[in-house]
């Protein structure tokens, strides 16, 4: 009798002690109104924009973090924006004289008799090309030797004590190797283009003092940004004449040739383009904000660290970028935290605290629009430090510097211009003082 | 003298674990009353009383109440009562309406006898209900962007007691019962916006401690084998609440509150072997902290009626399977949503049954409770269903 009393009594407390852990979850009771709130008090969220000498302490551009020379693409334009024109120049250094083929599951590697032909390829970056429509692209021999390191629009080379000018600006071209077209959104030829070369043509490419090809348009309007050039060569094996032997050849220098220079101005932040533009900025992070009661009453200045930020936005405004050097992909603006702004140029770049993609179009002639980069984490984060500085006594940070720039996809031409003097947007809320009865 | 053994630890332990998460932070949320003065006002109760209509004392034989440490006197072996509550309500107030539903534990309560006239009683108790919520949608305008907002005002927490209290019979049929409570729990307000991507407002919030102790007596008496009476009385001393800086802005500020006396009283008789008739009263001098109160529109004196009969009418293994219908009216301390509306009142109707087992070592009751509070002229009309759930389990 004893074992079932005990039986029972340990079962009930198991199953209550079971449901006790099961059945905590509860839901308050809520009523909408906000009529109903106490003291009829609503939350006031007010907006605020600083802006100028309130709030930049710094403002500076740099240049030259990038090399055109080393840009892992190719720009050929003609005529954009009525004014960008862009040639592409290579040279193949590498096009073999032997072949490695299986004759009988044999491999074997022969002298190339011949070549039965070739073909030039390259691929187009179609988002970042203009117009999206069927281009037409001409692939010629030069008839001028150039300087990879030195070459531009006007000069084949500009080795001090060596400069040589084109014959013609913009390359000197010879023969009409072939005419390509590029067909947006072609699933066959999945924006690759192709330039069919004879054997003749590539006997000459294959001579070592051959000055290579250059890849022009004259399709006005055009700019198409595309990958570096490779040679596929029809090879014929010396032993084996009946059999063609596929080869290619990649290696040797290539670059673009373009007029004119990318633009300046001192009057806008720079960011991107071929060289690698950065501006630096300090805000001023030390701000009051008015808090004016949404029933009434008397307006006051309150330090930011003393209401609710729900969002800080630095609000730029695009400016047109000229000489046909405005982005045609879109890049993200990205802001990272720079520690010793004072180092200028050479200020290491930190963490990422803001970064949001900008449509390109935001750079051409005729448009105005604002471009709100979110940095309510940043800011947050900022006056949280701020905070903590003051709990534990130590000195108080009001300044927070960061870096602009441009982060495209694939590097590219496009410059980014905005003007000075950027406005932070706050959104905030005033304070309510919870209280019991 | 022989001494009633306790119960056996490991299961009471893992019971008062479980239970005790729940009870000791009050998480309930039963009713939207809980938004009027110092919230709703919570009567820990147990299934057969709640099914007689809510008497918490005055039933035959040793019991274990929680108003009445007297009533442990007598019993055969150390106990524990243990309520498990579902509450589901259904409210409208101003064209607008609101659901919600609740699972708690509004009691958990021990007695232990020594001998046959001495008894000793301990355990926890929900007082005051503070859960609830107000919320309103609105939109604003950030530059070019539309951001939809919540507004919102809660308050999370309430009142618990931990109460003891010794119940001695001096005679042969009248016991006194003594006892000291402490108020326990918590409260968490806060009052912001919230912004997409946010959960919760940003700011502000606060919070408090309770504190405070209270004093409780109780008489027991039991004229003849068919009647019993029984009265018990508590005064609450002041309930303390104690900024949590931690957890709360710089304005935040403490309060403090003179809890009333309450008074329950109530009787049953037996009026045929298998039907029992109960009757019973509560008063609480709530009104005292009527100024106090004032801006969530005062306090009034609150009383409640509660009658039932319990029946038995069929048996199960051997045990008599009762029947019980209860009814109640009860006159609410506190005004929902400020003095621009009139008293609420409640008035419920019960029902339950209960089946001992183990020849009354372990007992489980269950009742089921319908009830309104308020009117339309009180502002807030709210109908509710309750189920309660008790176990008992005498150990030996």
């Amino acid at each position: 009798m004893i074992q079932v009393i005990r039986g029972a009594a340990r079962g009930a407390v198991v199953l209550l002690a079971t449901a006790a852990l099961a059945a905590c979850d509860n839901e308050i009771p809520t009523a909408n109104g906000s009529d109903l709130f106490p003291g009829g008090e609503v939350p006031t969220t007010l907006l605020a924009e600083v802006t100028g000498t309130d709030l930049i302490l710094r403002e500076e551009v740099y240049e030259g973090f990038g090399n055109p020379r080393l840009a892992p693409f190719l720009i050929v334009a003609n005529d954009f924006d009525g004014v960008f024109d862009a040639h592409a120049l290579a040279r193949f250094t590498d096009i073999p004289d032997s072949v490695t083929y299986t004759s009988a599951g044999t491999s074997r590697r022969e002298e190339i008799g011949a070549y039965q032909g070739g073909r030039v390829l390259t691929q187009v970056d179609s988002l970042a090309t203009f117009p999206r429509s069927t281009a037409t692209l001409y692939l010629w021999e030069l008839t001028q030797p150039w300087d990879s390191a030195t070459v531009t629009w006007e000069n084949a080379s500009e080795q001090p004590g060596q400069e040589t000018a084109w014959t013609t600006p913009g390359g000197s071209v010879g023969t009409l190797l072939d005419q390509a077209f590029w067909f947006p959104g072609d699933t066959a030829q999945k924006d690759t283009v192709t330039w069919e070369l004879d054997s003749l043509a590539v006997v000459r490419l294959r001579s070592p003092d051959h000055p290579g090809v250059i890849v022009t348009s004259d399709q006005p309007g055009l700019r198409v940004k595309m990958s570096s050039l490779a040679f596929e060569g029809d090879a014929r094996p010396a032993g084996r004449p009946d059999t063609v032997v596929p080869v290619r050849a990649t290696e040797g220098p290539q670059t673009f040739i373009f007029t004119p220079e990318a633009p300046q101005s001192t009057a806008v932040l720079r960011t991107g383009g071929l060289t690698g533009d950065r501006s630096l900025l300090t805000l001023d992070l030390e701000q009051e904000v008015e808090a004016c009661p949404a029933g009434g009453g008397a307006c006051s200045m309150v330090p930011l660290s003393e209401v609710t930020l729900n969002r800080a936005q630095l609000v730029f405004e695009p400016v047109h970028v000229p000489g046909g050097y405005r982005p045609l992909a879109a890049p993200r603006v990205v802001l990272r935290s720079v520690a010793e702004p004072e180092l200028g140029r050479f200020a290491p770049l930190g963490a990422v605290l803001a970064t949001d993609t900008i449509s390109p179009s935001a750079f051409a002639a005729g448009t105005d629009r604002e471009f709100e980069l979110d940095l309510t984490s940043a800011v947050l984060q900022f006056l949280a430090e701020q905070e903590r500085a003051r709990r534990e006594g130590e000195e108080v940070e009001t300044e927070l510097s960061f870096a602009l720039l441009a982060d495209f996809e694939v590097p590219d031409l496009g410059l980014l211009w905005f003007q000075r003097s950027p406005t932070l947007r706050l959104v905030y809320t005033l304070p309510l003082n919870p209280s019991l009865p | 003298m022989t001494r009633a053994p306790f119960l056996s630890r490991r299961p009471v332990a893992g019971a008062l674990l479980g239970v005790g998460l729940c009870v000791a932070s009050p998480a309930w949320g039963q009713s939207l009353f809980s938004t009027g003065g110092l919230g709703l006002v919570a009567d820990p109760q147990d299934a057969r009383g709640s099914a007689l209509g809510g008497i918490g004392l005055g039933l035959p034989g040793p019991e274990i109440s929680w108003s009445n440490p007297a009533g442990a006197v007598g019993l055969p072996a150390a106990g524990l009562r243990v309520s498990f509550q579902l509450d589901g309500y259904d409210a409208t107030f101003a064209g607008r309406g609101s659901t919600g539903s609740t699972a708690r534990f509004p009691l958990i309560l021990g007695a232990f006898p020594f001998g046959s006239r001495w008894a000793v009683t301990a355990g926890f108790g929900g007082m005051l209900d503070q859960n609830w919520r107000f919320e309103q949608l609105d939109t604003l305008v950030v530059g070019t962007d539309t951001v939809e907002v919540l507004d919102r005002v809660s308050s999370e927490g309430g009142v618990s007691r931990f109460r003891v209290g010794a119940g001695y019979r001096p005679f042969g049929s009248l016991s006194l019962g003594l006892g000291a409570e402490l108020f326990t729990g918590g409260a968490r307000r806060i009052s912001g916006r919230i912004f997409p991507g946010q959960s919760a407002p940003a700011c502000c919030s606060a919070s408090w401690t309770y504190s405070g102790v209270g004093a409780l007596g109780s008489i027991d008496w039991t004229p003849s084998e068919a009647v019993s009476v029984a009265l018990a009385a508590s005064a609450g001393g002041s309930l303390e609440a104690e900024v949590d800086t931690a957890r709360s802005g710089d304005d935040a500020v403490g309060a403090s509150y003179d809890l009333p006396v309450m008074v329950n009283a109530a009787a049953s008789g037996r009026i045929a072997p298998n039907v029992l008739l109960t009757v019973g009263g509560d008063w609480a001098g709530w009104s005292t902290l009527n100024d106090a109160l004032a801006e969530q529109g005062g306090a009034r004196d609150s009383w409640s009626v509660q009658g039932g009969v319990e029946v038995e009418l069929f048996q199960i293994l051997g045990q008599p399977l009762p029947v019980r219908l209860g009814g109640r009216t009860e006159r609410l301390p506190f005004r929902w949503a400020g003095d621009a509306n009139e008293w609420a009142d409640e008035r419920a109707l019960s029902g339950g049954t209960g089946l001992a087992f183990s020849g009354g070592a372990a007992r489980v009751d269950l009742s089921v409770e319908r009830g309104t509070r308020g009117s339309e002229s009180a502002g807030l009309e709210e109908s509710y269903w309750r189920m309660l759930f008790s176990a008992t389990v005498l150990g030996r």
